[in-house]
């Protein structure tokens, strides 16, 4: 177990966010190639996955996240901080260009979200193994904290985050009231929230 | 969807904004299977960095103000060449029509319409705001646009014309064809045969001329098939004075 900061946040954990921060700077500061690759090794199974997650599709998830880290090059400069973490600054960047994809295609060739079991669940081995430690840790108090809302709820959350669905979306999807819909994404997200402070 | 349309926003959620939550909601992307991207990928960007200039950093205003400069260049150019107003009758003497109805001063004439004069009216024509023109003697004529390009089809009477340099426009008569190199020209239609005056400039000659082209310094006259200097009295029928005029009454400037 590592020994948990003040914060609540593990040592390594921190140790990474202080990384892709500096590596942010230091591309922002110095135009460092170095610092990108790294950031690169860092962020991109991340964003990746997230991206063939939501798009089904590899070959879009690379352009997706083709984009995003030249984005990440030349606007590193306009990251701030004091609005979130580089890392939610780069997932969100994600979600919203992959979301923009999936609307671009025809309502008809929209496809339905991937049951679970479509999707690889296995992590790839080669992710780089210190680094796939810390972010298991993550990755796993996300899942729990998601198996830990009722079953609809998360359901809403999932669909909200990887499908782009608005709330009147989910509920003509579930066939629930709009209001229902409503207070299962403020329920999830507030319980979410508080469940992943050590983590945010 | 927006982002106020976000469904997990603080502003969708009616909560306080919060980094907490903006944060959770990033880290919902663990919910997703981590995976490597291929290797050549990585590659691919690496060669692809391009190092931003020293001069350019800080100023990423300036691609979107040059693409707003070059526009507005553009859409004045486009403006400054865009015929403004269709052919107009500016001023009128005598009996004139238009597709054989009575015109006076200030009727639109469309394009392909044939005015006529009697043979002692005049009808002045801004055609647009390039090029207009004074038919007199009896004239008969029709107005015809291809894109840019302007032309009068010229059956009889006299044609003074004033042109903007660099407009293309040309009278066209049964045998000839005198296009506008930059002068004031005036083309004369009796008898089938067409004379053509230049009034201090260059024009183009087609049709049954025997030069392609000619140049003066001073108004001098051309027949077809002859070039006959000074013959059919040149500077009958049209003066400096006549010019100055008709390039007043079309909105030209000498």
């Amino acid at each position: 177990m590592n020994p948990e900061t003040n914060d609540g946040r593990t040592s390594k954990q921190q140790a990474l966010m202080s990384e892709e921060a500096d590596c942010l700077s230091r591309i922002a500061r110095e135009r460092d190639e170095d610092a990108f690759s790294r950031l690169y090794d860092l962020q991109s199974p991340l964003l990746f996955g997230l991206a063939c997650r939501i798009l089904a599709r590899k070959d879009e998830a690379e352009e997706v996240l083709q984009e995003i880290m030249l984005k990440v090059w030349h606007e590193a400069d306009r990251y701030d901080a004091a609005r979130g973490s580089a890392r939610a600054w780069r997932v969100m960047m994600t979600r919203s260009r992959c979301l923009d994809r999936l609307r671009r295609r025809s309502t008809a060739l929209r496809r339905e979200p991937p049951a679970p079991e479509n999707l690889d669940q296995t992590p790839d081995d080669s992710v780089m193994a210190v680094e796939e430690m810390t972010r298991a840790e993550e990755r796993a108090a996300v899942r729990q904290a998601l198996n830990s809302l009722p079953e609809a709820q998360r359901r809403a959350l999932e669909a909200a985050f990887f499908e782009g669905l608005t709330h009147a979306e989910i509920a003509a999807k579930t066939g629930d009231p709009l209001g229902t819909v409503k207070t299962r994404v403020r329920l999830g997200m507030m319980k979410l929230a508080e469940l992943l402070k050590a983590y945010t | 969807m927006t982002d106020d349309k976000d469904p997990l926003n603080a502003k969708s959620l009616d909560l306080p904004p919060s980094r907490e939550l903006d944060e959770a909601a990033a880290l919902l992307a663990y919910a997703a299977v981590e995976r490597n991207p291929p290797a050549e990928l990585k590659d691919r960007l690496m060669a692809g960095l391009r190092p931003v200039p020293t001069w350019y950093q800080g100023k990423r205003w300036l691609r979107p103000a040059a693409a707003a400069a070059l526009a507005s260049v553009l859409l004045f150019v486009m403006w400054t060449r865009t015929p403004r107003s269709g052919p107009i009758l500016i001023a009128s003497q005598g009996a004139v029509t238009v597709d054989g109805r009575a015109a006076a001063a200030g009727a639109r004439v469309s394009w392909g319409s044939v005015i006529e004069v009697s043979s002692d009216g005049e009808a002045v024509v801004r055609v647009d705001d390039r090029a207009g023109f004074s038919l007199s003697r009896g004239g008969r004529a029709a107005l015809s646009r291809d894109g840019a390009a302007l032309s009068v089809r010229l059956f009889s009477g006299w044609l003074l014309s004033a042109v903007k340099t660099g407009t293309a426009y040309a009278v066209v008569t049964e045998h000839s064809r005198v296009s506008a190199l930059g002068t004031d020209f005036i083309v004369k239609v009796r008898d089938a045969r067409a004379y053509v005056c230049i009034c201090h400039g260059h024009l183009g000659l087609g049709g049954d001329f025997p030069e392609p082209e000619i140049a003066s310094q001073a108004h001098g006259s051309l027949t077809e098939p002859l070039y006959k200097p000074g013959s059919e009295g040149a500077m009958e029928g049209h003066s400096d004075d006549a010019i100055a005029r008709l390039r007043d009454l079309v909105g030209l400037q000498h």
